[in-house]
């Protein structure tokens, strides 16, 4: 029997995204392990595979608890490292621990997100079944890093391999119930989208990158501090159209990593077997234009927010523009916390979920009547949340 | 919540859908609603009772064509149509849905744990990590930090509205130069570099090492050489003190951890930081009273009397009102004391016609800091 996936969000979605971002501004996002939860116990229900819906149920204090533990162990070490910079006057020894501490970092967030998809599986049911993984976080981080390393060496040619073997890796861990879940899927399938994505988008970033980093003689953080001069630009009331240009850039990668992202996620669900059930997915014809029409709103709200910013900074009647320079970066920042918060709801509102709205539609199970003698899980969950995947994105970006 | 006996005679639901948490086979069920609970009936025999009080709504399925419902936290699950559900929940009352008590407790429980780890954190573990390592920087390192913050600091208010203008009549820069080097020669490790800077401000800063700067209205506003020499035997306690360091690499490690706790990157909070200086400290008080500390010791080392820094104190106190204790420096009144009570017998540093120069410093301005900063080491 064949049967059909559907991703139809319930109602209340809209609301449940406001309330998260309003809660989210006023706790300075320390409320976002319970937006998060919550978030997710009512996407997982909107999606259904033939009669029955997915069930989420992690609680935000699990996740919450995981990103006190990580936080307790991780902000000292950060905090000494961030301190040696200032103590410290030899640049090349500075520049090793950087690259080095970034690294370290790398490593721990790839672990880290490992981990927490166990944790996510762990709490994804259906029809009362529990699903899982097992396999180790520091044997795939491991594979990231190499990974990482090679795509460093090809110019990021590399990425339809390492999708291919990370994806394998995670796929091949992954079970519901007493099912192990199987992976076909080949890089060669991702060769086409990459390349695309490669020669109109990530290539000349990457020129780029290299270029920061050879002017900064070999100091890998060199990108970052270009984007951290945002703010100067900003505050240096220097030519607006810069700005622009960063945020027309910006748009084109969003655009473009979108593309690859549902390329990936057709790949994805199209090569995946649980147990004796095979998956299989077509990605709707128009599906590219569909997701530019639908970056226009993100991208006007973004445009927006950036000429109220340079507004405030560069107009004489602007409300930043008679602040100190101090006091114009806090001001800045303020800003852009908020609108950062407020574009993380849009983007999840019209972009992120009708993309897989479509993606999960386009999609059926076969032999889904198999599934009936599945029994329940017995791997040990994971007491904890995804504290690690946490703090080291915060820290990396 | 007991059901009434009218419920328990009339509720009956045929078309339920049981899945017992133990295999993912649906089983048609019949539900049967009982004085203390539901009683769930496969073919012909009893498959499990849930008691009301722990039933749970846990999800609607097909614009509520189905209900999800659990008892307590077990696995196992039974759907119920929208009929049967609606009167389920009009004859039992509601059923939990959304957040369970005790997953709030918990989270309350928690955060309250979380804020107090936070508060050890900041307040007991960086005072002394930052003076552990603050104490490893040399000396030549610590006035190079000085300079670099001094520099910094010329840098950032040459670019705001007006520009930074230093007073430099010679005169007054010679009477400076003679309080400076008289608090150098009872001072240990570092040089003075002190300028004053035009400017309506009632302050002084220490930038690190020896570096510093007076504002001209402090300059106008002292009556006497004695009250500017502890202003400047004050701002060397904090260079001393390593106190601009310490409170730098407290800065790094709390917006660190805010940049992760608010998860919005610390790239951006660190570039902040490198704009904005030391800014955050939660022990500026007790560096203040260290500064007072040093500064009492070297004013009787030179014997110049500290009353007058008390008196000055006072004088604030009554021109600009009390601080309070959010203050980032001690009160007047208790700074005053202090000064007051190592009182001695002092002599001016300054003769008259030195002290009217110095009064008149800021009759010629310039653009270009007087001091000459020393090379790097």
């Amino acid at each position: 029997m064949r049967v059909r996936l559907s991703f139809q969000p319930e109602a209340g979605l809209d609301r449940l995204l406001l309330r998260n971002a309003l809660l989210e501004l006023a706790t300075l996002r320390l409320y976002r392990f319970w937006a998060r939860t919550d978030l997710r116990r009512h996407l997982w229900a909107s999606l259904k595979v033939g009669d029955d819906a997915l069930e989420y149920t992690g609680h935000g204090y699990e996740l919450f608890l995981g990103f006190a533990i990580a936080f307790t162990v991780f902000i000292p070490l950060a905090s000494l490292v961030g301190n040696f910079f200032v103590v410290n006057t030899d640049a090349v020894l500075a520049t090793l621990v950087f690259n080095g501490w970034w690294l370290t970092t790398m490593f721990l967030t790839a672990a880290g997100r490992y981990s927490a998809r166990g944790y996510q599986l762990s709490r994804t049911l259906w029809r009362g079944i529990c699903a899982g993984q097992d396999g180790s976080r520091w044997a795939y981080a491991s594979r990231y890093m190499i990974w990482s390393a090679v795509f460093c060496v090809t110019a990021g040619l590399s990425v339809p391999w390492a999708c291919e073997d990370l994806a394998r890796y995670r796929v091949r861990h992954t079970i519901w119930g007493n099912r192990r879940a199987q992976f076909h899927g080949r890089a060669n399938q991702l060769i086409r989208p990459w390349l695309r994505v490669w020669a109109v988008c990530f290539g000349p970033l990457y020129g780029l990158c290299l270029w920061q980093i050879w002017q900064a003689d070999g100091n890998a953080a060199a990108p970052i501090w270009g984007i951290a001069n945002l703010f100067d630009l900003i505050n240096q009331r220097c030519d607006s159209m810069n700005l622009y240009g960063v945020g027309v850039a910006l748009f084109w990668v969003c655009l473009t990593w979108l593309y690859f992202y549902a390329a990936w996620l057709e790949w994805l669900l199209d090569q995946l077997d649980i147990g004796p059930s095979q998956f299989s997915c077509r990605s709707p014809t128009g599906l590219f234009r569909r997701l530019f029409q639908r970056m226009i709103l993100p991208a006007f709200f973004g445009f927006a927010a950036l000429t109220l910013l340079m507004h405030a900074n560069l107009h004489e009647n602007g409300p930043f523009y008679r602040l100190d320079y101090v006091e114009s970066v806090w001001a800045c920042l303020a800003v852009a916390f908020i609108a950062a918060i407020g574009m993380g709801a849009i983007w999840y509102r019209f972009v992120v979920i009708p993309l897989w709205q479509e993606m999960i539609a386009s999609t059926t199970v076969d032999n889904v009547e198999a599934v009936a003698r599945t029994m329940q899980s017995r791997l040990p969950r994971p007491r904890f949340g995804e504290g690690l995947w946490d703090i080291g994105h915060a820290h990396l970006f | 919540m007991p059901i009434s006996s009218d419920l328990v005679d009339n509720f009956r639901i045929n078309v339920g859908r049981f899945w017992d948490g133990e295999t993912a086979r649906e089983q048609p069920v019949s539900v049967f609603v009982e004085p203390d609970g539901l009683r769930i009936e496969g073919d012909d025999e009893t498959i499990v009772r849930w008691p009301t009080g722990g039933l749970r709504l846990v999800g609607r399925y097909e614009a509520g064509r189905w209900f999800c419902v659990r008892s307590g936290t077990g696995a196992a699950r039974l759907h119920l149509p929208p009929r049967m559900h609606d009167r389920l929940l009009r004859e039992c009352g509601p059923l939990q849905q959304g957040r369970e008590p005790v997953s709030v407790k918990l989270s309350l429980l928690l955060l309250a744990m979380f804020g107090m780890l936070l508060i050890g954190y900041a307040g007991l573990l960086l005072p002394k990590v930052s003076e552990g390592l603050a104490a490893l920087v040399s000396s030549e390192n610590i006035n190079e930090f000085g300079r670099q913050n001094f520099e910094n600091y010329v840098a950032r208010r040459g670019r705001s509205r007006g520009g930074i203008q230093f007073c430099v009549a010679p005169a007054g820069l010679k009477a400076l130069s003679k309080l400076t080097r008289s608090v150098a020669g009872v001072m240990p490790e570092l040089s003075p570099n002190v300028v004053v800077v035009l400017r309506s401000r009632l302050n002084a800063s220490s930038f690190g090492g020896g570096y510093a700067v007076i504002y001209s209205e402090l300059i106008d506003y002292a009556r006497n050489d004695a009250e500017l020499t502890g202003i400047i035997a004050h701002e060397m306690g904090h260079g001393v003190g390593r106190h601009g360091l310490r409170g730098m690499l407290e800065a790094v490690a709390l917006l660190n951890a805010a940049g992760i706790l608010s998860s919005t990157g610390a790239p951006s909070i660190g570039y902040a930081l490198t704009s904005t200086g030391p800014k955050i400290s939660f022990h500026s008080q007790e560096r203040e009273r260290e500064a007072d500390r040093s500064a009492i010791a070297w004013l009787q080392a030179m014997s110049v009397d500290p009353t007058a820094v008390g008196d000055l104190m006072l004088r604030f106190a009554a021109d600009e009102g009390e601080t309070d204790f959010l203050d980032d420096h001690p009160t007047y009144a208790e700074r005053s004391a202090m000064f007051h009570a190592a009182a001695m017998k002092g002599y001016p540093l300054l003769t008259p016609d030195e002290w009217r120069a110095l009064k008149s410093i800021c009759r010629t301005t310039t653009k270009t800091a007087p001091v000459s900063p020393p090379e790097p080491s």
